[in-house]
């Protein structure tokens, strides 16, 4: 208490103060300004990642992610082909297949977590790593940010590209399948934000964009 | 010595992670640096997450009993429950595949439903034993949730590619709404536990307020 008391006398240093996000433990010190990935010793959540150029790889990683994701959109996940009859399955095809058959709610679930999620996770990413990158500070930080953090936990490229993997297993018996760039191209998605996830967090934004500020005052 | 933010006026921004020094006066707060609103703890927590896992299990039945995927052949109509599709699979030779089914389509929500009534019943308690074995179990609904929806999207991949009538023909089961509802519904109810009750008591913690 005694080292608290003192922060509070002499007015908070907040950025060596951190308070952990799932055990609310207070930390100082060390603990609060080290590199790398670093974990609460209470709980062992993870604090923050904090690399020197996760800016710049986040920024790579995103950019590809961007492409293969309109490509994932773009060509079928799959084919089936059965007695000379054909049929493909985009992504959106396959949602529409569902809402066709009576279930709207499962078709919406998809959209969400398989197109419009990743879509926005990408876009609001590229919309801040971009400046920041060029050594602006975005606008609207805090509003894409709050965006970006609801919007994370419902992206669901991984599960998806299992759930093709599983598909294959299940079709194979019934017909002659192939699969298409959609699939590879979702694949390597999947691959990318769970790249991202290990080099990446919120609060590599907030000290890049308060490095440029900080330098654009003087 | 471990101190709990909270009990010393400072709220940590779940967005930015900024520590924020917050008057004692009662009133919403909200974070200097990205706006957030700031809570010491997620409001009404224990009951929220109650209200979304009760419904979960309501539906847990249904996704569980009825069929949720519905094939036609030349042979005729066959559905399949979510353990059905699993044996079939299994029979069909691909058994590491049933094994991911089994995994996240019975195994997951069931662990999920299970833990987070385990963790609300040892937050009522006022636990205070285990709690780093508690904390990591949160962490870990929270992580393996969303791979039960690994079902929908194999349903929706079979319903979008196998119309070959009158050869071979898919259709979602009534199952499939109540299932993916429980995904969802278990998902939400980990957003809306707070990790932070598992640490908080009479001494360092707080009161539970916000």
């Amino acid at each position: 208490m005694a080292t608290l008391a003192r922060y509070a006398d002499t007015g908070f240093e907040t950025a060596k103060l951190l308070a952990c996000p799932e055990c609310d433990l207070l930390l100082h010190g060390p603990a609060a300004v080290a590199t790398g990935e670093v974990a609460c010793p209470r709980c062992g959540a993870t604090l923050y990642r904090r690399f020197p150029w996760a800016l710049d790889a986040t920024l790579a990683l995103m950019i590809a992610a961007a492409i293969l994701f309109a490509v994932a959109n773009v060509y079928p996940i799959m084919s089936l082909e059965l007695q000379g009859r054909e049929n493909s399955g985009t992504l959106l095809g396959m949602a529409k297949a569902l809402h066709e058959e009576g279930v709207t709610s499962g078709a919406l679930l998809v959209v969400a977590t398989v197109i419009v999620m990743p879509a926005l996770e990408i876009l609001a990413m590229l919309y801040l790593l971009v400046p920041l990158r060029l050594g602006q500070a975005p606008e609207g930080l805090a509003i894409v940010s709050r965006a970006l953090f609801a919007v994370r936990p419902w992206v669901m490229a991984e599960v998806f590209t299992l759930a093709a993997l599983v598909s294959i297993g299940r079709l194979g018996n019934i017909a002659e399948l192939e699969l298409g760039a959609g699939f590879w191209a979702i694949g390597a998605v999947m691959f990318l934000f769970a790249v991202t996830d290990t080099i990446f967090d919120e609060h590599t934004l907030w000290e890049c964009a308060a490095a440029i500020r900080e330098s654009g005052r003087r | 010595m471990s101190v709990a933010a909270a009990s010393v006026g400072l709220l940590g921004c779940r967005v930015c992670g900024l520590l924020n020094r917050v008057p004692t006066t009662p009133g919403v707060r909200a974070c200097a640096r990205c706006g957030s609103v700031l809570r010491a703890r997620k409001p009404d927590s224990i009951r929220r997450t109650w209200a979304l896992l009760i419904a979960a299990y309501l539906l847990y039945l249904p996704a569980n009993l009825m069929p949720i995927l519905e094939t036609g052949s030349l042979g005729g109509e066959e559905s399949d429950t979510i353990m059905s599709g699993v044996i079939r699979l299994w029979v069909g030779g691909w058994w590491p595949l049933a094994v991911v089914i089994l995994i996240a389509s019975i195994i997951i929500p069931l662990v999920k439903l299970t833990a987070l009534a385990y963790l609300l019943q040892t937050v009522r308690d006022g636990s205070s034993v285990h709690r780093r074995d508690r904390a990591r179990l949160y962490r870990l609904t929270g992580m393996v949730g969303k791979w039960s929806m690994v079902d929908i999207y194999v349903g929706a991949l079979l319903v979008g590619l196998v119309q070959f009538p009158p050869l071979a023909t898919t259709a979602p089961g009534p199952g499939a709404v109540a299932f993916g509802a429980v995904v969802v519904l278990t998902m939400f109810a980990s957003q809306s536990f707070d990790p932070r009750l598992l640490w908080d008591d009479g001494v360092s913690g707080t009161a539970r307020h916000g």
